[in-house]
């Protein structure tokens, strides 16, 4: 090794940590029961007649979530009346920019609904964000997790309950509830004295809107996909769009194997603690993004360069018009093994009816 | 899994959550996506239990498992903080060793995830470049290129907001 280069390497040794960091943000407990499920999904997967049988009825739910042991710790998903869902295909909320922050990303879903923003001002100091989590009506954040159980009663949110979940360093989670039975979850990083202010700001600025449609440029083949997943989530830009010109604007669909599998992992993700954005994929996203990024392509699709994983699940390709198609399955999963063909699928297209046809 | 091996399982898991979680900690931008890089390892690490308890060197399989998921994660722009230019605020009357070390922290956590995790491993843990690319799942040449272009953004980006002072005998494997 070069000589300047031992400079760095005994600079870099100063940020060996001889400290125990904190680790009661990770349960083995949950581990253990969502690899469960995903082993689960792989008996399933790997079953053609039950899978044949799930595509071919409307039951596929009580199926799936019959199947295992009773000891599996798996939750149960709410009865059918109790939780309000929302429409994958609706933007359900609003937010303006407030507390420093503006909206820039929105993820639709049955169970909750995600804003990303991003700072208005320069001010905020680097890498800051904002997350808002919207859980539909009926389900409430459990109180397994040690950060909801410990939570803090805060000022009022709109006269409504607020309380802290928790408030670290690089970031503070605020919850209030926002309907009757209905919570939303606020997560703001950063280094501000004023985190928990900011969050309240966040909060005070959501509120319900008339379910704006969401589309998506782009369709992507069914019968590549196979007819087991359906959307679950729509993730599209919204306000003024991302933060500068080198964050990629993207269009993803999150799919995942029926509303039953769906809830049961929905649920028990919220029943341990409410969750920042993007703490769980689905079993398969794909979608565009713009300015495609630099990846290095190992083959073609379509004539186009790609570049193909089938070892990490993921699959992308270029297309045109400056756009990168994405395929990807959850690093959780093995249950889809044709990425280059769902990926080749997907064209641009006017925001017309179902994306996946 | 049968009781016996999720025994093992859950005793090895516990053992190394803090390893696991300081690995996940210098490569990622904050708490709780670390955290949520080594819930979903681990989950992952469940599901391939047996694989990988007949694995050459479990420490390694898992510490795999870890930067992969890191990587995997960094795809998805949902979960991506951006990069921006500005310094990092640093508490007022820092010792001057810690100040170094935040500044050092930043301008790491600067850099492509790629890259970051090619210094991490071979900085940081000492990894032979062998052991980097087995981890990485890249060549070694690969390894050797992105060492030397994640030092070059290293460097600029520090400038001379740190004493690079040689620190001697701190070398590591080839």
């Amino acid at each position: 090794m070069k000589t300047e280069d031992e400079d760095y390497t005994g600079l870099l040794q100063a940020l060996r940590e001889d400290t125990t960091p904190d680790t009661g943000g990770i349960s083995v407990d949950r581990a253990i029961q969502d690899g469960r499920r995903t082993v689960r999904r792989h008996r399933i997967a790997g079953g053609a007649a039950v899978i044949a049988l799930i595509a071919a009825v409307s039951t596929a739910p009580l199926l799936l979530n019959g199947i295992g042991n009773s000891d599996d710790g798996v939750a149960v998903a709410p009865s059918p009346g109790s939780v309000q869902f929302f429409g994958v295909w609706s933007q359900v909320f609003e937010a303006g920019s407030a507390g420093g922050f503006t909206p820039y990303r929105y993820k639709t879903g049955r169970y909750w609904q995600e804003i990303a923003l991003r700072p208005a001002t320069t001010g905020l100091g680097k890498e800051a964000w904002a997350g808002v989590t919207m859980l539909a009506q009926g389900i409430e954040p459990e109180t397994s997790d040690k950060s909801w159980a410990e939570k803090s009663p805060i000022a009022n949110i709109e006269d409504r309950p607020a309380y802290l979940l928790d408030q670290a360093k690089a970031s503070v989670r605020i919850a209030w509830q926002y309907a009757e039975n209905s919570w939303g979850i606020v997560t703001v990083t950063g280094y501000s004295a004023a985190q928990v202010d900011r969050a309240r700001q966040i909060a005070e600025s959501v509120h319900r809107g008339a379910g704006r449609p969401v589309t998506v440029p782009f369709t992507v083949s069914r019968a590549a996909i196979g007819s087991e997943l359906e959307v679950t989530s729509v993730s599209t830009p919204i306000g003024s769009g991302t933060p500068d010109p080198t964050t990629p604007t993207e269009y993803l669909l999150g799919l995942d194997v029926g509303a039953g599998t769906e809830s049961g992992s929905v649920i028990e993700s919220v029943g341990s603690g409410p969750l920042p954005p993007a703490e769980r994929q689905p079993q398969l996203t794909v979608g565009i993004t713009t300015p495609p990024p630099a990846f290095a392509p190992t083959t073609t699709v379509n004539g186009r360069p790609a570049e193909v994983h089938p070892d990490d699940n993921y699959t992308r390709f270029s297309l045109t018009k400056g756009y990168l198609a994405i395929a990807e399955q959850s690093p959780l999963s093995s249950y889809l093994t044709n990425f280059t063909a769902i990926a080749a699928s997907i064209k641009l297209a006017g925001p017309n009816g179902d994306p996946v046809r | 899994m049968r009781a016996q091996d999720e025994r093992q399982y859950v005793e090895y898991v516990t053992a190394r959550l803090p390893d696991l979680r300081r690995l996940a900690g210098s490569l990622c931008k904050d708490a709780h996506r670390a955290d949520d890089v080594v819930q979903n390892a681990i989950t992952k690490l469940y599901v391939h239990w047996r694989r990988a308890r007949g694995a050459d060197n479990l420490d390694a399989y898992v510490r795999t498992i870890v930067v992969r998921t890191f990587l995997n994660d960094q795809r998805l722009r949902w979960s991506r903080v951006r990069l921006t230019d500005e310094l990092t605020e640093l508490p007022a009357d820092q010792p001057r060793e810690v100040e170094t070390r935040l500044v050092i922290a930043d301008a790491l956590q600067r850099l492509p995830p790629k890259l970051r995790a090619v210094l991490v491993l071979r900085f940081l843990y000492d990894l032979s470049v062998r052991e980097a690319a087995a981890t990485l799942g890249c060549s070694e040449n690969t390894v050797k290129s992105q060492t030397a272009r994640g030092l070059a953004v290293l460097r600029q980006s520090l400038g001379d907001r740190v004493d690079l002072r040689p620190q001697a005998g701190k070398g590591v494997a080839q």
